[in-house]
């Protein structure tokens, strides 16, 4: 799918000489210029733009579930694998690939983490999300039921009694987490 | 931005989690303790991991004589072989030995080896080692035979399904060829046995039960056809039981194998093994007929599934530790095995020779080693099983025992 976008892209420019962008306008009223193979990656844009007949490159996109800061980072790793993709049509260096989301991540709160899975989600960017929700295990994955709790914001909503029986249970499942 | 996060997102996110994180987040919330204990999500759960060919943690079993007991250990194959995670074992081997029947996605298949009525059932129990959750099977009792019979177990990646297939062979001295007689086969998601003589039953005999191996969603055991009983002469072929297809079918064996076991049988041995997710024969030799103890192996890959002519002789390992038995292919290279004398787990440069000791101690034919997943199958029991505490699996095994011992009278 990816291959046939780049290749009317880059034919397309040749004639332009100019590389096609396509507006995308955030929740905030920020119109972001982006570029067409980057944007594909959005399968919200994608199927936007395939599915639309009438729609020509004037079109502002509205995009009211991501905010600005979101739509940054999103835009970030998806220009990031664009340029991996172009370099190794084949295969993707797996090393740098990893270098990159490793220091990707690392400068994401909390926070901007589930901010930017919900608008991978929205955004159906299926690459995105599956790396996204497998940082957001790994945060949690030795944490307490506490901490878990603030982390998605959840109440709770069981009685002293039944959360003790709970954890009676299977009470090894509880022992050696951290607490932060 | 609402901080609600849609339950596919949550799915999304659970399936990365290992058991014991999904035990624990049972408590964060009502909606999160019926999402994580939805069969539905266990299944889809289930199928991630096995999906993902994690092959980072180990499960390791072993008899240690000191303790007169069977010792199960995870481990992560890092640097240090760490054992992650302490296990409640459901039973006591002292008192009641089984047999490993196999170890599959995150569940562990024994059977008691204390009964030799084969008209009494013998228990057959499904063990969920991280999570610690225990079934039974009950076993139909089989009429006429003097046979052990054979099982496998395996997990089906179409219906993500775990299975145990029973072979049970005909008295072989009255049917010398004959093949096996019965086959039944026991589906988790269905609760009861099935008979699948009919399409199923393979022409070879399995020769080995105690070597096995599940690669590429079948179980593998080395196999033998009859060719002439008076001369003793047999074709050997792996054997496979395909667990998505529930058919039985064979692979043939490198031709230089088959030609040197024909000029010295007595001073070797093969086995099956899985190096990496990939189908090996283990060829051990010696040097003296009837050796306690293997100088060397060497390991046959099949680097392409299905095709014969991919059989390649990999490592050739000679150790003058002597060779207990051969565990597997470690991610840095090493190959885990287990010296003889000292019945030690090491793991072994092939090339360097560089042994790295992990101070794991055991009987060296007791030893067996799978990639382990950590799955949360059995949380809520099993259609046609009994779910078991520690204690009934104790009693269950020790019936067993008893009636073995009224038997022959001790």
């Amino acid at each position: 799918m990816s291959s046939s976008i780049a290749s009317s892209s880059s034919s397309s420019s040749s004639s332009s000489k100019k590389e096609k962008k396509i507006s995308l306008k955030t929740s905030d009223g920020e119109v972001f210029e982006v570029e067409e193979p980057v944007a594909m990656q959005l399968e919200i844009v994608r199927s936007f733009f395939a599915d639309n007949e009438d729609v020509t490159e004037q079109t502002v996109m509205p995009l009211p579930n991501v905010s600005t800061a979101a739509m940054h980072g999103i835009l970030e790793y998806c220009r990031a694998h664009e340029e991996f993709r172009r370099r190794m049509p084949e295969a993707a260096p797996e090393e740098e690939v990893r270098a990159f989301e490793a220091g990707y991540v690392d400068r994401k709160s909390n926070e901007e983490l589930k901010e930017m899975i919900l608008a991978a989600n929205y955004l159906n960017i299926s690459k995105l999300l599956d790396f996204l929700t497998g940082v957001a295990a790994k945060r949690i994955e030795n944490k307490s039921v506490e901490y878990v709790r603030a982390f998605f914001g959840v109440e709770n909503d069981f009685t002293p009694e039944e959360e003790a029986n709970l954890r009676r249970e299977y009470e090894w499942a509880f022992e050696g987490v951290d607490e932060d | 931005m609402s901080d609600y996060i849609p339950q596919e997102v949550l799915v999304e996110i659970f399936i990365r989690l290992p058991a014991k994180a999904l035990l624990a987040s049972r408590l964060v919330c009502k909606s999160w303790c019926s999402l994580i204990t939805d069969p539905k999500f266990i299944y889809k759960h289930t199928q991630f991991t096995f999906k993902s060919q994690d092959t980072s943690q180990l499960i390791v079993r072993r008899y240690y004589r000191p303790d007169m007991r069977d010792k199960f250990t995870l481990h992560r194959d890092d640097e240090s072989f760490s054992e992650y995670q302490p296990l409640d074992i459901p039973f006591d081997s002292k008192y009641y030995p089984y047999a490993v029947v196999g170890s599959c996605c995150g569940l562990v298949c024994l059977r008691s080896t204390s009964v030799r009525n084969m008209n009494m059932p013998q228990p057959l129990v499904l063990w969920n080692p991280s999570a610690g959750f225990c079934v039974s099977l009950r076993v139909r009792p089989f009429i006429g035979n003097i046979l052990d019979p054979i099982y496998g177990f395996g997990f089906d990646p179409r219906t993500n399904d775990y299975k145990v297939v029973k072979i049970v062979y005909g008295v072989k001295s009255l049917y010398p060829n004959k093949s096996p007689q019965i086959v039944d086969i026991f589906a988790l998601s269905e609760g009861k046995w099935r008979n699948i003589t009919a399409p199923a039953a393979p022409l070879y005999i399995i020769n080995e039960k105690l070597s096995w191996v599940y690669v590429n969603g079948a179980i593998h055991w080395i196999a033998h056809y009859e060719l002439d009983q008076v001369l003793y002469s047999r074709k050997m072929v792996v054997g496979l039981f395909d667990m998505s297809e529930e058919v039985f079918k064979e692979l043939q064996m490198p031709e230089i194998i088959m030609t040197e076991r024909i000029a010295s049988e007595k001073t070797q041995k093969l086995s099956i093994g899985d190096m990496n997710h990939s189908l090996s024969l283990l060829h051990y030799y010696t040097q003296w007929e009837n050796s306690p103890s293997y100088d060397g192996c060497c390991i046959w890959v099949m680097k392409e599934y299905g095709v014969v002519e991919s059989w390649t002789k990999q490592f050739k390992i000679d150790l003058r530790l002597g060779l207990g038995k051969i565990l597997g292919l470690r991610r840095n290279g090493e190959i885990l095995l287990v010296t003889r004398y000292n019945g030690e787990l090491v793991s072994f440069h092939p090339e360097t020779r560089k042994i790295n000791k992990l101070g794991i101690y055991g009987d060296s034919w007791s030893f067996n080693m799978d990639f382990y997943l950590e799955s949360l199958v059995l949380l809520n029991g099993a259609e046609g099983t009994s779910r078991m505490s520690s204690s009934s699996v104790a009693a269950a095994f020790e019936k067993a025992a008893l009636h073995w011992k009224s038997r022959v009278g001790i």
